[in-house]
């Protein structure tokens, strides 16, 4: 029998039933190990009778919250693969996936179905709870045949590192890698109780998982105010907080006199890297020092900084034990392309199909990961430059050709290019665009670019400032540059 | 349709998806209700700003400016009339 992620729960939720998984904003509110194993089996059992069999393809469309993890390991139990559909996406987004990965099905939030009648295969839908329903789908393409071969838990629809790769497969087998390759440095136990913060259509892998798995409790807070994480974080003693660069802006500018747990060890930021001025400000208000990682939906989590030391901050730590780094730097320069192998690499990409084996095969066993990192004396790697140029905002992550895409298609535009911009005073990172105006076409305002991208764009993928320029900058061999230095930590 | 207008119906299509719950007005509390989680709050932040020019500082980012309409409409107007 294949690895499956749900038996490892199972197997956790057995050991210590009474324990608790899911800590609410209150203190009374929770769900025991015991309680949510039965959650979970009472919708793997709704979801089997509605038809899912093993090795389907599920989309999942819902918030991230205690029933989006119940949802996930249900379709787990089922021997089937998850999809998220991030709900912040519009329709159209949310058919571009579904022109991309063969979905067999959805579970849906009740409020946001109509996004998905029109790829429906019948009228009625499923109910599971009182705010979700199942639906089956008419998949819109073939899966690839390779697929069967591999034990898959996730696709994960993403543009992808060279631009063309859509979907990222990640079977069982890698993530369970993964998480035991991260937690040689997290240390996570039962005697963890981690703040969550993020969205769990780009975290869940190498989190979520591994705190399941190792019998953590997750408290999940009931906003994102500042003073809701603090009263979160201390009611139910936070051990590790995992969040964004905003949430813990917003815990610096809480202005009450709400401080951290003393049982805090780690509070790792994740998705984008952390201006040193964010860093500053939140040592300066609580006197502790915010861990920053490596993540890589390709890869896991190569790379954790645990030091507790400010001489480290800026740097994504040492590479873990399970993975090895090598910089391939041009002669006689220090900095160079980050290149990594290790266990738990993503199994294939979707569309158009790559093998693990193929990928690595190109590059005698090494993942090139596109950007660009240099190390210290004692081995911390510090990241330079993002070549791949994927903008986060607020943890949701996205690629710029996606927008350029999109801007491109305006009938003014003739080529756009789109690139993340770390503001210091602003509350996120915010995407901006350079436009090149057709010619003899007039430059349509900024108001009538955010009504067109709103039509097929969601709100934090559009453009925060539409600039105007003559021409766009390339490389020598035609690639378009974006993120240009000058516009940063401006 | 001024700021408060804009606000109610964003608000009504955006967190409640048309169908608003029982005793719902414009000091309904968002955020006791749970309506105004991180998602919501990030997108109602794009909003404000690309729609309607309001500017949020990481200051402006505590509960008191997000927890009603009338809340967030008072707010977007002082913020308007103080970047005249």
């Amino acid at each position: 029998m294949n690895l499956n992620l749900a038996e490892c729960f199972f197997q956790q939720a057995r050991q210590q039933p009474g324990h608790p998984l899911i800590l609410g904003q209150e203190l009374d509110d929770k769900t025991s190990y015991a309680e949510f194993q039965a959650e979970v089996e009472s919708l793997s059992g709704k979801l089997r009778d509605a038809g899912v069999n093993p090795g389907d393809n599920i989309g999942l469309h819902y918030q991230s919250g205690r029933d989006y993890i119940a949802f996930v390991y249900a379709i787990w139990n089922c021997r089937a693969c998850v999809t998220p559909l991030p709900f912040e996406l519009t329709a159209t987004e949310k058919q571009q996936i579904f022109q991309y990965i063969h979905i067999d099905a959805a579970i849906s939030s009740v409020k946001l179905l109509d996004q998905l009648l029109g790829s429906a295969a019948e009228t009625k839908a499923f109910p599971l709870t009182e705010q979700a329903v199942y639906l089956k789908l008419n998949a819109q393409c073939e899966a690839p045949p390779q697929l069967a071969g591999i034990n898959a838990a996730f696709i994960r629809f993403t543009s992808g590192t060279t631009g063309d790769a859509k979907g990222v497969v990640l079977s069982h087998e890698s993530i369970f890698e993964r998480i035991h390759a991260a937690n040689q440095i997290l240390e996570i136990g039962a005697k963890d109780r981690i703040l969550w913060l993020l969205s769990m259509d780009y975290h869940f892998a190498v989190s979520i998982v591994a705190y399941l798995t190792f019998g953590a409790s997750i408290i999940l807070p009931k906003n994102g105010f500042g003073i809701t994480l603090l009263t979160a974080a201390s009611r139910h003693q936070a051990t590790l907080i995992y969040g964004s660069p905003t949430h813990y802006a917003m815990m610096t500018q809480d202005d009450s006199n709400a401080s951290l747990p003393p049982e805090l060890r780690l509070a790792i930021v994740t998705t984008t890297a952390l201006h040193e001025d964010a860093a500053a400000n939140f040592y300066q208000r609580f006197g502790r020092v915010l861990n920053e990682t490596y993540g890589i939906i390709e890869l896991g989590l190569p790379a954790i900084n645990v030091s507790q030391s400010r001489d480290k901050q800026g740097s994504v730590g040492r590479i873990l034990p399970d993975y090895a780094l090598r910089l391939d730097c041009p002669p006689g320069q220090q900095q160079g392309e980050i290149t990594i192998k290790g266990k738990g690499m993503l199994d294939a990409y979707y569309s158009p199909w790559r093998s693990r084996e193929t990928l690595l095969q190109q590059n005698g066993g090494w993942f090139r990961t596109g950007d660009l990192g240099r190390l210290d004396g004692d081995g911390f790697l510090y990241i330079v430059g993002r070549s791949k140029e994927m903008i986060s905002v607020g943890g949701m992550k996205f690629f710029p050709e996606e927008v350029e895409a999109v801007l491109e298609k305006h009938p003014t535009i003739q080529s756009a290019t789109v690139f993340g911009v770390q503001e210091k005073s602003s509350w996120g990172e915010p995407a901006w665009s350079h436009l090149v105006l057709k010619e003899n076409e007039a430059q349509p305002s900024e108001d009538e670019l955010r009504t067109y991208c709103k039509q097929y764009l969601a709100a934090h993928k559009i453009p925060a400032r539409f600039l105007w320029v003559r021409q766009l900058s390339y490389t020598a061999s035609g690639k378009k540059i974006r993120n240009p230095d000058k516009l940063r930590h401006f | 349709m001024d700021i408060h207008d804009a606000l109610r119906s964003y608000i009504i299509n955006e967190a409640f998806k048309g169908t608003v719950p029982e005793g719902f007005d414009d000091d309904y509390d968002l955020i006791e209700s749970g309506a105004m989680d991180s998602l919501f709050m990030m997108n109602l932040i794009t909003y404000l700003g690309q729609q309607h020019q309001v500017e949020f500082g990481m200051n402006d980012m505590v509960p008191k400016n997000f927890k009603s309409i009338n809340a967030l409409s008072e707010f977007s107007r002082n913020k308007l009339a103080s970047a005249q």
